[in-house]
């Protein structure tokens, strides 16, 4: 009873997206593409709303979230009627069934190969038993976020200042549930990737014809899902890490108003900073590169790149707000020194990273997309965006590296394959766009 | 030749590329499960931390809620990850390390009323009885200290 009463606390994630469900950018996705829209935003709020509860020491419960909901629902009603932004009206998917079929297929395989490497355990993270189903079964039973045991001395290990969206995603499931379901709760990173796939079904359409929008959305689930499992990274953060790092880079790639900001993208950018502090780095990253791009096309306009720096920086705000009136730590003193530096780690770095980019497919992976990219590198400078926030993710984990004691291999073994997850995602939405629009002869 | 009108099929076929390897890796290397849920969240990915579950699962009906506790084990990591568990099922009781991060504590450590010992460590503590003696390892109680 309790998994079941955890899982649908999950699917009623989306409930809390609904202060943005009459945006009309929102409004001009299909509605799966909207539906994963809301959760991906769902989840945003209901961090935010844990976060203002426990700022004011009000106890989580269904009612005061509901409550808090209910509010900025009313607040946010009037979105601009005029359909401005409106991108292109939704229209049916223009793929033959073959093409239908082989994404079905594919797509079913792929979450398929994620549940059952996870329900048997195999794919399971044990920072799910150290760090985040801990925090998420002790929020839930303290009602809030729990300032005792994050300023505990002894608790550092949980990483007590990272952002707490997945945290509270799991503490709202386990809240609901009564329980934290060990064996089962994994499995919501399944549901974390599952939520990606029409968003970016849907922006990659923007980019390139239907069928390969279907067929490289395929691709990108297949190769993720891979992944997690190759590098036991269920059941953390990742999953949400990888889901707002894909759709905001794609709706990065694939903005067509250069005079406004992007809701998606926004969005996402948010995601990334309250996920966990990785997400800073692709966050910047991504930026330098879309406002890069903007620059090298003659395109930059600051009226529509402001927002998506600032309105992502508030929530983090309102949690260091939080971190600094409760006094816990706003650093990790279970890192490493910082400036520290070991030149002569760089062979090991090297090959041990070479390693670390295996992704459970001998690199393939990898080798896929990049290929792609290199065909298609006229259009580098559009590209940017996703160049730059996987070059920006591989280049701070190398510097953070250089500052490990001891053996830095034991050190990349558990963090590289793993964060390099998120910039292999990236490299596959580059490769996706890269080659725009097809001519009608197209194959499959 | 142009790749451009092939793109769909070549994403697609990549895809299923990538399924066969991966699947064919998996089992080439042995690492398929059983097809049977774990006993604890760790079972399949490290089998001493797992253990260690399973251990403090068997010791918490033998410490009343609201006593301190304090868990050892043979050598620092193993006890750091002992107590980092510990935290997941003794959510009513009050830890108290006996080290953390290999740093030793033992002043904090003998102040618990329990004591969690991982495949029955000698305890070199004159007021420490044994609780139960269970598969994994030993709780003691310490006569005399606070709850």
């Amino acid at each position: 009873m309790s998994v079941a009463l955890f899982f649908l606390a999950q699917l009623a994630i989306p409930l809390f997206g609904l202060p943005i469900a009459r945006h009309p950018e929102i409004r001009a996705l299909s509605p799966a593409a909207r539906c994963s829209a809301l959760f991906g935003a769902g989840a945003l709020f209901l961090t935010l709303f844990g976060l203002i509860l426990s700022l004011y020491r009000i106890p989580w419960t269904v009612a005061s979230f509901l409550l808090l909901l209910v509010a900025v629902t009313l607040l946010a009603r009037r979105w601009p009627a005029s359909p401005g932004v409106m991108l292109r009206p939704r229209q049916a998917l223009e793929v033959s069934r073959r093409v239908r079929i082989a994404f079905v297929i594919v797509i079913l395989a792929a979450l398929g190969y994620l549940a059952f490497f996870t329900l048997t355990g195999r794919a399971v993270s044990p920072d799910f038993a150290f760090i985040w189903g801990l925090k998420g079964i002790r929020f839930a039973e303290h009602g809030g976020i729990d300032p005792s045991f994050l300023s505990w001395p002894y608790a550092v290990h949980t990483h007590v200042n990272y952002p707490p969206l997945f945290t509270t995603t799991l503490a709202w499931s386990a809240m609901i549930a009564g329980d934290m379901p060990w064996m089962a709760a994994p499995l919501v990173s399944a549901i974390w990737i599952a939520a990606t796939i029409p968003l970016l079904v849907d922006l990659f359409r923007r980019a390139v014809s239907d069928r390969i929008a279907l067929a490289a959305s395929a691709f990108w689930t297949a190769a993720i899902c891979i992944s997690l499992v190759a590098t036991t990274a269920t059941a953390t953060a990742e999953a949400p890490l990888l889901h707002y790092g894909a759709v905001g880079c794609a709706a990065l790639l694939v903005r067509t108003r250069e005079d406004r900001p992007d809701l998606l993208a926004l969005l996402a950018l948010t995601g990334l900073l309250m996920t966990k502090l990785e997400g800073a780095i692709l966050f910047v990253s991504l930026l330098a590169g879309a406002i890069l791009a903007s620059l090298l096309l003659r395109r930059l306009r600051l009226r529509a790149f402001l927002p998506m720096i600032l309105v992502p920086l508030l929530p983090l705000a309102v949690w260091w707000l939080y971190e600094f009136l409760n006094r816990i730590p706003m650093t990790d003193p279970a890192r490493e020194k910082a400036l520290a530096i070991r030149f002569d780690y760089i062979a090991t770095i090297a090959r041990t990273e070479i390693a670390g980019l295996d992704a459970g497919t001998f690199g393939l992976s990898w080798v896929i997309p990049l290929l792609l990219i290199a065909v298609f590198f006229r259009s580098w400078r559009r590209l940017l965006p996703a160049l730059a926030g996987a070059a920006g993710m591989w280049l701070f984990l190398t510097v953070y590296f250089l500052h490990a004691t001891g053996d830095p291999s034991v050190l990349i073994g558990w963090t590289f394959p793993r964060l390099m997850q998120s910039a292999l995602s990236l490299v596959i939405v580059a490769a996706v766009v890269a080659p725009g629009r097809e001519s009608p002869a197209a194959v499959l | 030749m142009p790749i451009r009108p092939y793109l769909a099929r070549i994403w697609i076929s990549a895809a299923l590329l990538l399924l066969a390897v991966s699947s064919a890796k998996i089992v080439t290397t042995r690492r398929v499960p059983p097809l049977s849920l774990p006993v604890t969240p760790l079972e399949r990915v490290h089998f001493e931390w797992s253990e260690q579950w399973r251990f403090l699962e068997e010791a918490r009906p033998l410490v009343p809620p609201g006593s301190t506790y304090t868990v050892r084990a043979a050598g620092g990591d193993s006890e750091m990850s002992l107590f980092m568990l510990s935290l997941n099922l003794f959510r009513d009781h009050l830890p108290i390390p006996s080290s953390y991060y290999r740093q030793p504590l033992p002043d904090r450590g003998n102040s618990a009323r329990f004591v969690l010992s991982f495949h029955c460590l000698p305890l070199d503590d004159p007021i420490a009885t044994l609780v139960a003696r269970l598969e994994r390892g030993c709780v003691h109680q310490r006569a005399g200290v606070a709850p």
